[in-house]
């Protein structure tokens, strides 16, 4: 019966309408009962979920024909709660426009089912209906119900929504976060400042809501907000930021992106943080999880490490007592030995005249300079040290070793101080200093004169190595054999010629090195003079009868005294260089090249005991006293014996004498005046401004300026614009007026009174006896 | 003089349990009319709208569902593909392979043709190690994420979903679960339609699944289990969700949402620390922790309970199975009571402290054990020839028909309410399984918790226990 309603057409045949007529009075007889009107309408109600377009219109149409919606309306009157949504479910679902009056009314209804089934309604019955609905509801909004209206609007015929954004500033929370829903799935673009402002809102929810719509519209303008809110927000929130900024965001951005990363706690935002940075410039961050660290160049050491003979390991291998000190300024620790081998290296040092590359034992090189050569330090007896000369004597007769203290202290030549001071305190030392106390770097050959070229190739290999294995014995390892057992004039051809060539700084000793020597070394040993180079170093008198009581730390002097290193010197300067750790257990092999170097040691000097105590108390004096220690020193020279005594008196005594001309000389200080030139501040503010404000300035000149201002002034009256030069002059005599009235204000009594006591004698009779002639002063001056 | 104290001492426990029973009794009929109130409530308040409609709205909030899964080889596929089928727009499923020894993960990996991919693991949450998360190359099963992780528990595995997942929402199942297409929709719109208190976690009704046919992952036909230990569960289940947690429900005051098939707001969940990995009772136990947390937070909340039949599961067949079963849950229990026995008659947590608990405590906890002692009693009373045997025919008799009648009260309000079982013979099958239950059923379950209790006061080790899932296919 039904569906001869629904799909009756209008120009069906006579006889087709003739039984839709009789069908129509059929049906409205049958619906005056209640029974039948309830069961047609339910049929209905549910047919309509099966059809649509125009079949689902006629059964609209029919539901109003027949007069059912009345029932709805009855239904609206109920008292119970699901009687009346029922009832606006019926009318909504049927689309009975004129229900729309009746329904709205519920639309703030306090009942829960029966609101949101009018609210429902009011956005189904009529375009316009969610314009009311947004306007005049009172309550929250849920999210499910949010989630009908919009699934109701979407299916909408012919919605033109309205413009969402007047409802941004509603009281109802609810009402605007709704509304930035409608506005992102409406894409309403233009409402960018309030998008950015709800950014801020408290409520979390419409918080989120905007950022969302701001990675929608791809509001750029509200990056400067979001990274505002970012650290205030919860971590739902802090995640939407960064997912916005990702869109959103430049590599201007980056940095705060990072800020996250190093500070946010939490997993999940931090994540989020560097997926942004990786989106905005991709790569930025790189896994580090299960990355093996890999040192460049690194080679696995079966294949680095060649055997080596029992021999070469006894000639080369670092001794465990022994450390060579590298001394130089500038340390390359990845190719310090290159540098040196190489030819063109080598060149590079004559050139620069002052780089030496080295390697060094990080924990030495922290207490010490490294201003000087490579020394051997012993160990064992807690870092004492000595040049390597020494301390190849040292192993061969290692087994009284403790008998003697020998103290060296070297100074630079004069003539390479200027270079050495000049490269003190460079950019690369310094680097090379922190890249040295980075790492830790034992010791290192300096210099290697004449190796052949397969030698050479051999020590390159060692590129190959690791830096740290570099920096310690892998050098010495592979210098062969044989070159190791050359002799010394062999091995070490280094004439005044080549050091000069080689040009490193070997001499300079600004620590003490302590080496312990046998007594009978020093016998041997000569003063020696380097070619170009001076070596000023201690002379220590020992008592060979005495020797048990020299101890290191009795004994241990360190005054200077200067000798001319000799020719032979030099070869002994650079016979250290050489690894040594390795010969010193051929020693016996060696005996030749070892009497060689006993015999360019330099000779010691020996003093006896008073003198030593003299020297000292000089020492001493030098080093703490002034010219107030003269009488003093006049004493000491009476008494003096010895001629070094008397000598070193003479050198102290005149070394105070002229210190003393210098501070006398200093102190003939120039006048203030003279030093400090009465500068005009109008002066300086007149090199920038125009002429104009040049005029208005010298107003101020007559109020605030005093003497200095006069000189300016004068200047001002030499000046090329006229109309400075005509104000300049009456302003010069208002100004001198002024200064000569300033000058008969001064007050005599107040020179009388102390400060501190002012407020003692304020008002007293004395005060106004001495105020009397600044008062007749003040009357002079009307 | 001994005689009159140890008759004063009988007075006593019999008024005791005459206390009891008749609290008892007061409450079932009152939880009857609640239960009854809010079905008819959930039935006109549903009656509006379609809830197919917004099953693709923009607003859809997002949803994870975590099954774990143990030695499921058997299973998994065709359980992968249920889940896989609900209609819902913007949800993920995170299936959890918990170090099974079987070839769970190989079947998924062939059947889903999935790949290992690289994701950041959050190092603040604790879970066993991941050994690897799988997605599938295929468009068609994006949705499906596997985490193949070390043995660590039920509780564990849905931690560790919990970590991963991104989603506003999770929903903890079995995996052996069978969903209807439309239980995410109920899901969200339990979640969604609460604008003034936020709402922490959904339940729902767990239905018995066994003897059902299943077909690709649908229910193709509801029908009563042939198994007589299934009937007797269906029938205590159907009274529990139907009358019991439909009248909690009402009150606010739901204590558990069953493991098998509960939804958490993921922020709270989290925020509690996820599932406790040392009770057998997690279920419970995460419930009592997030109310607890909210109540402490004073902050406005509910946990929501649908009573449609959404979540459809195999019930064990085994006796001795079964026993184990009621024996965890009674641990659980005991575990979860204990470690919150702050909140016992403690005003500060409101109905929750003075009814919730205490109710827990003496109905659920109690009662099985005042059962056991009583049949002793009873025992011990005809020995002593003090057992007034016309009284305890009556009191027996009378607690016997209420307990039928609650029964049949549940049997049918079902029908009335979701009428799963259309056929007459089921219904008198089931009505005949009331009249047996507390004969043959009910002592069984009673020595279960009994011996849950057991091991737990003497520490006896007991885990899980397991269970042969038959499949949903091979069971029709």
């Amino acid at each position: 019966m039904i569906s001869e309603f629904l799909f009756h057409e209008d120009d069906a045949s006579k006889e087709e309408k003739s039984n839709y007529v009789n069908l129509k009075i059929e049906i409205r007889q049958l619906l005056k009962s209640d029974f039948n009107r309830q069961v047609l309408s339910e049929i209905l109600l549910d047919l309509r979920k099966d059809v649509s377009g125009d079949a689902q219109k006629r059964l609209m149409k029919l539901y109003q024909d027949l007069g059912l919606h009345q029932d709805a309306f009855v239904k609206l009157k109920s008292w119970r709660w699901e009687v009346i949504s029922k009832g606006i479910s019926e009318l909504t679902q049927m689309r009975v426009e004129e229900s729309y009056s009746f329904i709205t009314k519920f639309i703030n209804d306090k009942r829960g089912t029966i609101r949101k089934q009018a609210e429902i309604a009011t956005v189904t019955l009529k375009n316009e209906g969610i314009d009311y609905f947004l306007d005049t509801t009172k309550y929250r909004i849920s999210e499910w119900q949010q989630l009908k209206l919009l699934d109701v609007l979407r299916n909408q015929e012919d919605f033109e929504p309205p413009r969402f954004k007047a409802w941004l500033t509603s009281n109802n929370k609810f009402v605007v976060l709704f509304a930035l829903r409608l506005i992102k799935y409406y894409n309403q673009n233009d409402v960018i400042a309030s998008l950015i402002e709800l950014i801020k809102h408290k409520n979390n929810q419409i918080k989120d809501e905007a950022i969302a719509c701001i990675k929608e519209f791809n509001v750029v303008e509200a990056l400067g907000t979001l990274k505002l809110v970012f650290w205030k927000s919860s971590v739902d929130i802090k995640i939407s930021i960064l997912g916005a900024i990702t869109v959103l965001g430049t590599e201007v951005d980056l940095e705060f992106l990072r800020l996250i990363e190093n500070k946010e706690s939490n997993f999940l935002v931090r994540s989020k943080a560097i997926s942004s940075i990786n989106t905005i410039a991709p790569g930025s961050i790189m896994p580090k999880k299960g990355i093996v660290q890999i040192t460049g160049n690194q080679i696995p050491e079966d294949i680095v490490q060649e055997p080596i003979s029992d021999t070469e390991k006894d000639i080369y291998e670092p001794s465990a007592t022994k450390t060579v000190i590298p001394s130089n300024d500038e340390l390359e620790t990845e190719q310090p030995t290159d540098e040196l081998i190489k030819g063109p290296k080598n060149e590079e040092m004559e050139e620069d005249n002052e780089k030496l590359d080295i390697k060094t034992n990080l924990d030495e090189i922290a207490s010490i300079n490294l201003d000087f050569l490579p020394l051997v330090i012993d160990e064992v007896e807690e870092t004492k040290s000595s040049t390597v000369t020494t301390e190849l004597i040292e192993k061969e007769i290692v087994h009284d070793v403790s008998e003697i203290t020998v103290v060296f202290e070297e100074i630079v030549a004069p003539f390479l101080e200027d270079s050495f001071s000049s490269f003190e305190n460079t950019d690369e030392e310094q680097s090379s200093l922190d890249e040295l106390s980075e790492r830790e770097v034992a010791f290192i050959p300096i210099v290697i004169e004449d190796v052949t070229d397969s030698e050479k190739e051999a020590l390159f290999h060692e590129e190959e190595l690791t830096s740290e294995q570099k920096s310690t014995r892998q050098f010495e390892e592979a210098i062969e054999e044989e070159m190791a057992m050359m002799k010394p004039e062999q091995d070490i051809n280094i004439g005044a010629e080549t050091f000069g060539q080689m040009n490193f700084s070997p001499t300079i000793f600004k620590e003490e090195w302590i080496v312990e020597k046998k007594q009978d070394l020093f016998d041997e040993t000569k003063e020696v003079e380097a070619l170009n180079l001076e070596v000023v170093y201690d002379e220590v008198k020992i008592d060979p009868s005495n020797k048990e009581e020299s101890s290191v730390s009795d004994d241990f002097l360190e005054w200077p005294f200067e000798e001319t290193m000799n020719e032979e010197y030099n070869d002994l300067g650079n016979l250290p260089l050489e690894p040594s750790e390795k010969s010193t257990k051929n020693v016996v092999d060696q005996n030749f090249e070892i009497e060689a170097i006993l015999r360019k040691l330099p000779e010691p000097k020996y003093y006896d005991g008073e003198t030593i105590l003299t020297m000292r108390l000089l020492d001493d004096i030098e080093a703490l006293g002034d010219q107030r220690e003269v009488p003093v020193l006049k004493e000491l020279l009476q008494e003096a014996k010895t001629t070094c005594v008397i000598d070193r008196i003479n050198e102290i005594m005149e070394t105070f004498e002229l210190e003393i001309q210098v501070q006398s000389s200093q102190k003939e200080i120039k006048p203030i005046s003279a030093e400090f030139k009465p500068f005009s501040v109008f002066e300086d503010l007149f090199r920038t401004c125009d002429t104009e404000a040049k005029l208005i300035l010298m107003d101020e000149i007559i109020d605030i300026g005093d003497e200095k201002e006069v000189k300016f002034l004068k200047s001002l009256l030499e000046d090329p614009e006229i109309r400075i030069r005509e104000k300049a002059e009456p302003i010069l005599e208002g100004l001198q007026n002024k200064l000569f009235h300033e000058s008969l204000l001064f007050e005599p009594s107040l020179a009388f009174i102390d400060d501190s006591r002012t407020d003692k004698y304020e008002g007293s009779f004395l005060s106004q006896l001495l105020s009397f002639p600044n008062k007749i002063i003040e009357k002079l001056n009307g | 003089m001994d005689s009159e104290v140890f008759n004063i001492i009988l007075d006593y426990i019999n008024i005791v349990f005459l206390l009891f029973t008749v609290v008892l009794f007061a409450m079932f009929s009152f939880m009857g009319y609640l239960s009854t109130r809010n079905s008819l409530h959930y039935k006109n308040k549903n009656s509006f709208g379609d809830l197919s409609k917004i099953m693709a709205s923009p607003l859809a909030p997002s949803i994870t569902i975590i099954a774990p899964a143990y030695n499921e080889g058997m299973t998994i596929v065709e359980n992968i593909r249920s889940l896989m089928s609900l209609r819902y727009v913007n949800y993920e499923v995170m299936l959890v392979n918990d170090g099974s020894e079987d070839d769970t993960l190989e079947k998924m990996i062939k059947a889903y043709d999935l790949v290992q991919i690289e994701q950041e693991i959050d190092p603040n949450r604790r879970h066993k190690p991941i050994r690897g998360i799988y997605k599938s190359q295929h468009k068609a099963f994006s949705k499906l994420t596997v985490i193949d992780k070390e043995n660590g528990g039920k509780s564990d595995a849905l931690n560790t979903g919990m970590a991963l997942s991104t989603n506003k929402y999770i929903g903890c199942i079995d995996v052996d679960c069978l969903l209807l297409p439309d239980a995410l929709l109920h899901v969200v719109k339990s979640f969604f339609q609460r604008s003034e208190r936020r709402v922490i976690a959904v339940g729902g009704v767990i239905r018995v699944a066994n003897s059902c046919l299943i077909s690709g992952g649908h229910l193709e036909e509801i029908r009563l289990p042939k198994n007589w230990l299934a009937r007797f569960q269906l029938l205590e289940y159907t009274r529990s969700f139907i009358l019991g947690r439909m009248a909690w429900g009402r009150i606010d005051s739901l204590l558990i949402i069953s493991g098998a098939f509960g939804f958490f707001d993921r922020e709270i969940a989290l925020a509690v620390g996820g599932y406790d990995t040392n009770t057998v009772g997690e279920d419970m136990e995460i419930v009592f922790k997030m109310r607890r947390f909210m109540h402490e937070q004073k902050l406005p909340y509910t946990v929501e309970y649908m009573p449609d039949s959404l979540c459809w599961t195999e019930v064990p067949e085994d006796l001795g199975v079964f026993i184990n079963q009621r024996d965890r849950w009674a641990r659980g229990n005991l575990e979860t009571l204990f470690k919150h026995k702050d909140m016992f008659f403690n005003s500060k947590f409101g109905r929750l402290g003075l009814l919730s608990y205490p109710y827990w405590f003496f109905y659920e906890w109690l009662a099985p054990l005042l059962e056991f002692f009583g049949f002793f009693t009873i025992i011990l009373f005809f020995y002593l020839g003090i057992l007034k045997l016309d009284f305890f025919i009556a009191i027996t008799a009378a607690v016997y028909m209420f307990s039928i009648m609650f029964s049949f009260y549940a049997i049918l309000w079902d029908v009335y309410s979701y009428n799963e079982y259309k056929r007459t013979k089921d219904i008198l099958i089931l009505m005949l399984c009331a009249i047996m239950e507390p004969i043959l059923f009910h002592p069984i379950v009673v020595w279960s918790s009994v011996r849950g209790n057991l091991k737990k006061l003497f520490k006896v080790n007991s885990g899980w226990g397991s269970q042969v899932r038959k499949g949903f296919a091979k069971a029709t």
